[in-house]
């Protein structure tokens, strides 16, 4: 009650400030939205679960911005939120959301204090995208968006995170053009004063731009526990250090970019008698080649990352397989635990963690087997191929990805595990083939195939893992702002795969059977109205069906879903 | 166009020169090019009992410090569980493991119970089970005598309400704060039930137990606080979920005979989402830590855990407001020196 008050003050203050402060440098921005959502379970024989469930919630962002001088810049966000069904005030949550200060310190200098969203290279400190997070059709991208917004990720793949970041640039006048500075120090964890240390995360950049052809950098970044903080004297560490190169070059009609990344990193801690220590390397190159727009851009990557790389900062996942669903938790008139399907991995924010991991986190095999980490994954070496091209007047735009992998070294036996994995996506755009038709009409097709093979004398341990995703999407402009969308995603996963368990300290003690024969497709529909680029309507209808035959523990079940949407940002 | 060229030169070699620096740096670096992780072949290999299950002994007399510890041998690492039940009460021992072999080391019995009531003498069936080929092997073994706990024993319920406790209940309803005897017990043959329902407050009733009530050495306890650890036994019933028990350990730091708020120290355990039944809880007290509205803070006196300055030890029984009736049941309270309390 008392937070309650508190915020209400706040907010009438902020307000008779905005409005005092009218024509001056300080305004409101945010963002609203409200869900209604109706569930139906369906589960043969099931007596137990109840079938339907009604949820809905309406929320407000609202942020005070302000500029009290040129070089400053202050952001506070508060969110409200009232579930429905709660009537005058019951049910309603207030939270502060984000808030943050930056500027400008002799007009060379940038900081940012509070809140901020930062990343380096995808070896060093970045947000890998959630599984089945390509390909996907507009549709599929409403729930999804409205995830990634509250636990404030991006595009730019940025981990939200709290503390200071330094940046600046130093510029020469012969031989180098520049020299950018990038630093910061977050607080990941605070101590208890017990036996748990404060930890940070911090780092920084430095990349020295000969000039537009050549650049050369280095990435430094660590996780540690600072001593001193608990009464434990054991301390954490996680200190990555990389290089990067970048070329680009013309050669003829060409344009050739050479892009590399190499680097070495150790996790130990300290006074720990029982934890070994791991170190190990990777280098990643990549040649990419362009000839204008006629043809297709071209890029050849390879790869090697050594078993035990380790590296906090890009290898955490947004998605923990080991936390349950909020929809629907248990099931079946055993009330087992309902797996996690691609629905919930599009709408349900509490499968998703905000937070760094020291662990490398389980990952489902079934959604993907190959990078789960991204490509810090450890133990992964090989090519991959990728080529993107777009047609002149914008009718197709195709990304096809092929990649050929292996582990480094084994696991449990000297034979490697191979990974196969074609990845394909196309937009089409038939709205240019037709002049007269003003409105939108758009096809969407994306492929994705996943094999993974380990054949060793041991029939028992022979891994043959198989996953395919066919994603189809389609949107029709019934006028400038009304549009249907529908979308159709099939994912298959059959065969037999090994998962590792891992102790405290990263290293692999078991292995665990995980065989499946699963069957999962989701069918959508909706509506949209777009009253403007922030701000859309949209009833839309969802149909999932789920069995997995290998698994009779887990029963088959389908997942009816009506949901009216509604966003905006201002 | 000399200097394009001259340029593009340049970067021609310094591209080579990347390239095989990024070579050199590969091969210049160590790898661990070992296989990771056990040998799938010691795991899923063909499975064949190698020796059978036996006991070390026949008899054990727990009292006289002797344990009993099981034996067998696989060809490969399997999942397996040994149960001991006593022929004479509920008394259960659980001992779980996964190897390719039971010994000494990961298959001992010293007397301990999992789930309770505690074992008493006479015979125990005791089987073992394997997860690879799903099969069972029995044994016997034949209890003597009983383990005695160690250490201080702070309340144990059994002579009723210590005039020296100090027991608050608030006015909710359906209170109950008393010493009771209708459930199964650990130890003993007594429990204190915690219950009740209070709509306007989080705490439901508290006991303190000062330093003075335990014995003329107070809670006996040297000065290192990685010696100490405090134990209680506690039972959430199935179907309540919400209680909360909170444990305060208020030091006097400078000896006055008193525990000042303002400046000595309080460390806490709180303990929610209890497991259904009766279960033990333990915690060393260096891994005490203040708490302030269930939130880590710092101490307000010397910042030192001192066991040996421990003034009082007070159980709060909490809940939210909102949840309604609430009830934890509690028994053998009691410090012990260098690990934690075994029944």
């Amino acid at each position: 009650m008392i937070q309650k008050k508190y915020i209400v003050v706040i907010a009438l203050t902020l307000c008779s400030t905005i409005t005092l402060a009218q024509g001056k440098k300080v305004w409101a921005s945010g963002a609203a939205r409200s869900v209604f959502q109706q569930n139906t379970l369906g589960t043969e024989g099931d007596t137990i679960t109840p079938t339907n469930l009604n949820s809905g919630n309406t929320l407000v962002d609202v942020a005070l911005n302000a500029r009290p001088n040129a070089n400053t810049f202050v952001h506070a966000m508060v969110r409200v939120r009232n579930d429905f069904g709660g009537f005058w005030g019951a049910g309603v949550t207030f939270d502060m959301r984000q808030m943050y200060l930056k500027g400008l310190v002799n007009d060379a200098v940038r900081y940012q204090l509070g809140d901020i969203n930062y990343k380096l290279s995808p070896y060093t400190f970045y947000n890998n995208q959630e599984e089945l997070s390509s390909h996907q059709s507009e549709l599929l991208d409403i729930y999804r968006d409205m995830v990634h917004y509250d636990l404030f990720y991006t595009d730019d793949n940025t981990w939200r995170q709290q503390g200071a970041a330094v940046d600046f640039t130093l510029e020469f006048s012969k031989a180098v053009k520049e020299l950018q500075v990038n630093s910061f120090m977050f607080r990941n964890r605070p101590t208890d004063f017990g036996q748990t240390s404060e930890r940070i995360f911090f780092g920084g950049n430095a990349t020295l731009l000969q000039s537009d052809k050549l650049a050369v950098g280095l990435n430094y970044v660590d996780m540690m526990d600072i001593a001193g903080t608990s009464r434990s004297d054991m301390a954490f560490h996680n200190p990555v250090i990389t290089g990067t190169t970048e070329i680009h070059q013309k050669v003829n009609a060409y344009d050739l970019s050479f892009t590399s990344e190499s680097g070495i990193s150790e996790m130990y801690t300290l006074n720990d008698p029982n934890a070994t220590g791991l170190r190990d390397y990777f280098y990643d190159l990549d040649l990419k080649i362009t000839r204008g727009d006629k043809l297709p851009s071209l890029s050849v990557n390879y790869i090697n990352v050594g078993p035990q790389f380790r590296s906090v900062g890009a290898q955490s996942r947004r998605i923990d397989f080991e936390s349950q669903t909020q929809l629907f938790n248990r099931y079946g008139n055993d009330q087992v635990v309902r797996p996690v399907t691609q629905l919930d991995m599009m709408q349900d924010a509490s499968l998703y963690q905000p937070t760094l991991s020291m662990e490398l986190q389980r990952f489902a095999p079934q959604y993907d087997n190959v990078q789960p980490y991204g490509k810090a994954t450890p133990n992964r070496k090989g090519l991959s191929v990728n080529a993107v091209h777009s047609t002149n007047n914008e009718l197709i735009n195709v990304d096809a990805t092929y990649r050929m992998l292996s582990e480094v070294v084994g696991q449990g036996t000297e034979e490697l595990r191979t990974f196969n994995v074609i990845d394909l996506s196309a937009l089409i755009r038939l709205d240019t083939l037709m002049p007269s038709f003003k409105n939108p009409l758009e096809v969407s097709i994306g492929v994705k195939n996943q094999n993974t093979q380990r054949d060793i004398d041991l029939d028992t341990a022979d891994v043959d893992f198989t996953s395919t995703m066919v994603d189809l999407g389609v949107k029709v402009g019934l006028s400038k702002n009304f549009a249907i969308i529908g979308s159709y995603r099939m994912i298959n996963a059959t065969g037999l795969e090994f998962l590792n368990t891992r102790n405290d300290y990263s290293e692999i003690v078991d292995y665990e059977r995980f065989n499946t024969e699963m069957n999962q497709s989701i069918m959508s529909v909706a509506l949209r109205y777009t009253f403007d680029e922030k701000n859309h309507l949209n009833v839309v209808w969802q149909k999932l069906n789920y069995e997995d035959a290998a698994n009779a523990e887990t029963p088959a079940f389908d997942l009816s879903q009506f949901g009216i949407v509604y966003s905006m940002y201002f | 166009m000399k200097m394009t060229l001259n340029k593009t030169s340049m970067l021609n070699r310094l591209a080579a020169l990347v390239v095989f620096g990024t070579i050199v740096f590969a091969a210049g670096c160590d790898r661990v090019t070992e296989t990771e992780g056990p040998n799938l072949s010691d795991i899923y290999g063909e499975f064949t009992v190698l020796e059978d299950f036996k006991t070390s002994q026949a008899d054990v007399d727990f009292s006289a410090n002797e344990t009993v510890y099981f034996t067998a041998r696989f060809s490969t690492i399997t999942s397996w569980t040994i149960t001991i039940k006593s022929s004479t009460s509920d008394a259960t021992k659980i001992i779980e493991g996964r190897s390719n072999l039971i010994n000494e080391e990961n298959g001992t019995w010293d007397g301990s119970t999992t789930v309770f009531p505690s074992f008493g003498t006479g015979a125990c069936t005791v089987e073992l089970w394997t997860e690879a080929d799903s099969s069972k092997q029995n044994a016997n073994v034949n209890v003597t005598g009983l383990r005695v706990p160690t250490g201080t024993v702070v309340a144990d319920f059994e002579s009723g309400i210590n005039p020296g406790w100090t027991v608050f209940a608030q006015s909710g309803a359906d209170m109950t704060f008393t010493i009771a005897n209708d459930k199964p017990v650990p130890e003993g043959n007594n429990y204190f039930d915690m219950a009740g329902a209070v709509n306007w407050d989080y705490l439901i009733g508290l006991v303190d137990f000062p330093a003075t009530a335990v014995g003329p050495n107070g809670f006996d306890r040297s000065s290192n606080p990685n010696e100490s650890y405090f134990n209680a036994v506690l039972y959430r019933p199935d179907t309540l979920t919400n209680g909360i028990v909170l444990f305060q350990f208020k030091e006097d730091e400078n000896g006055d005979g008193n525990f000042n708020d303002a400046n000595e120290d309080m460390y806490a355990l709180e303990l929610k989402d209890l497991d259904p039944g009766w279960q033990i809880v333990s915690i060393k007290y260096a891994d005490l830590i203040a708490l302030e509205n269930g939130q880590p803070t710092t101490p307000r006196g010397n910042a030192l855990h001192n066991p040996d300055k421990l003034h009082t030890l007070s159980c709060l029984f909490l809940a939210n407001p909102a949840t309604g009736y609430s009830q934890v049941l509690m028994d053998f309270v009691v410090f012990t020196n260098d690990g934690p309390l075994k029944l």
